[in-house]
């Protein structure tokens, strides 16, 4: 099945001043503010959409709140969408809104969505580095750090759910819907790559016991890891709490830096992830801190080697 | 609140002041660093003329609860919650009564209200077990 990957993700908070101040500061680009709620954009039109727990529009809670309401996927044409609906539609209740998304349950009982993608093509700066040995791409005199670069999330990357039965979660996505297992951590769960990405996961299932079913946390793709580590910085800078990052995680080789969240999980930055076919074959390990990353680091504030003597 | 440092207890020189009991927010939770550099390693949530104190360390994975400086309770301010995972605690005990860690509690900061000042152990020792550190993905 077409799906193209994460078109948007939907919270009920239990703060909607803190979580819209959040994803404002996480550099998303607010399209629509209502006492109910707001969305926030990436540079493709992805989005995350937060709404306050009560809101009657929302999708049932699963999980107490604040935490994600609805996953929404983006599928490449009407007919792919018609194709879900048809299997979906098997064995479960299966409802086409006036919105045009497609919306059920997963088999943990998570409400997804499906609808023709909203994305569109990104339009940036390309991200042009020099490296010895191969041909330069930054031209002769053009500069690359910039204090005053602004770093827009250009899409959505990610989700990833605590889930009490993982292998009857990953049936349902690789056996009804399509998806690719790209890697395995054996103590955790599976990588899950739809077909119509190349991207190593847009969905990935931790093992957990029934009480922490929900949100893990979620990411954008930044454009790279230098607007990873400014994005991130100056997030933290803004007051926001970081969790586990920077670093580069192995499984997929994304840069990351996780910060907490008013939103029932973390909040992530990524960037640069690797793409896989179907050639590929998955790799499992046990999830631990050799595992999770190639390196890690910690923030810290601008400092100077100039000291007051020299 | 018993705890490890309740040898300290017994001397009243053993106890520091923090804060002013109005400079907390009524209510509200408010965190500290114990060596006064670096960043918050308790906290602690007045209610009245009752304050409690916790490290800032969840049980699940061993890092930090708040989302903002400050920020840790839910918004009614009913619950303490971790915004890593989205783990609730009862304010009055610290025990986790939702999330990755439900069933363990958050290690209770001694704290004393002497004259309208809040008063903290002068030396904190953290529980011998330290914090639990990273369990793992789950």
């Amino acid at each position: 099945m077409n799906i193209v990957g994460l078109d948007s993700l939907v919270f009920g908070v239990d703060d909607l001043d803190a979580s819209i101040r959040c994803l404002a500061d996480y550099g998303l680009t607010c399209v629509e503010r209502t006492p109910s709620g707001a969305v926030f954009e990436a540079l493709d039109g992805t989005s995350a959409v937060v709404r306050h727990a009560s809101d009657g529009g929302l999708a049932e809670a699963f999980a107490p709140s604040p935490n994600i309401r609805e996953t929404i996927y983006g599928v490449a044409d009407q007919a792919t969408l018609e194709q879900i609906g048809a299997e979906l539609g098997k064995d479960r209740p299966v409802t086409l809104g006036s919105d045009g998304v497609l919306r059920c349950k997963d088999d943990s009982g998570i409400p997804i969505g499906f609808r023709v993608t909203c994305r569109r093509p990104i339009d940036a700066p390309p991200v042009l580095i020099n490296v010895p040995g191969m041909k330069p791409q930054r031209p002769v005199n053009q500069v690359a750090a910039d204090p005053a670069m602004v770093c827009t999330p250009r899409s959505l990357s990610h989700v990833v759910f605590f889930v009490p039965d993982v292998a009857k979660a990953e049936r349902f996505y690789t056996e009804r819907l399509g998806f690719r297992v790209t890697d395995r951590f054996t103590n955790a769960g599976p990588f899950l790559r739809p077909a119509g990405t190349l991207e190593h996961h847009c969905l990935f299932l931790i093992q957990a016991p029934a009480h922490m079913f929900g949100l893990n946390h979620f990411t954008f793709h930044m454009a790279d890891a230098n607007e990873l580590m400014l994005a991130g910085w100056r997030f933290q800078n803004k007051g926001w709490k970081g969790f586990w990052g920077p670093g580069r995680h192995i499984m997929g080789s994304n840069y990351f830096w996780y910060f907490n969240s008013p939103f029932g999980g973390a909040i992530e930055f990524d960037a640069d992830m690797d793409l896989h076919d179907d050639t590929w074959v998955p790799r499992a390990v046990d999830a631990n801190a050799e595992t999770s990353q190639t390196f890690l680091f910690d923030y810290r504030p601008l400092w100077s080697p100039g000291g007051k003597d020299h | 609140m018993a705890g490890a440092n309740e040898s300290c207890t017994d001397a009243p020189e053993a106890y520091r002041p923090l804060c002013g009991l109005d400079e907390l927010p009524d209510g509200g939770a408010r965190g500290f660093c114990s060596s006064g550099q670096g960043s918050d390693d308790f906290f602690v949530v007045r209610r009245g003329d009752t304050v409690v104190g916790y490290r800032n360390c969840c049980p699940h994975n061993g890092v930090a609860l708040e989302y903002r400086k400050d920020m840790f309770l839910n918004a009614a301010g009913t619950d303490i919650v971790c915004y890593a995972h989205g783990a609730h605690f009862d304010v009055a005990t610290g025990y986790c009564t939702y999330g990755p860690c439900a069933g363990e509690s958050l290690e209770a900061l001694p704290i004393r209200i002497e004259q309208g000042r809040v008063m903290i152990p002068r030396t904190i020792a953290w529980g011998s077990g330290g914090c639990p550190g990273n369990k793992g993905w789950s």
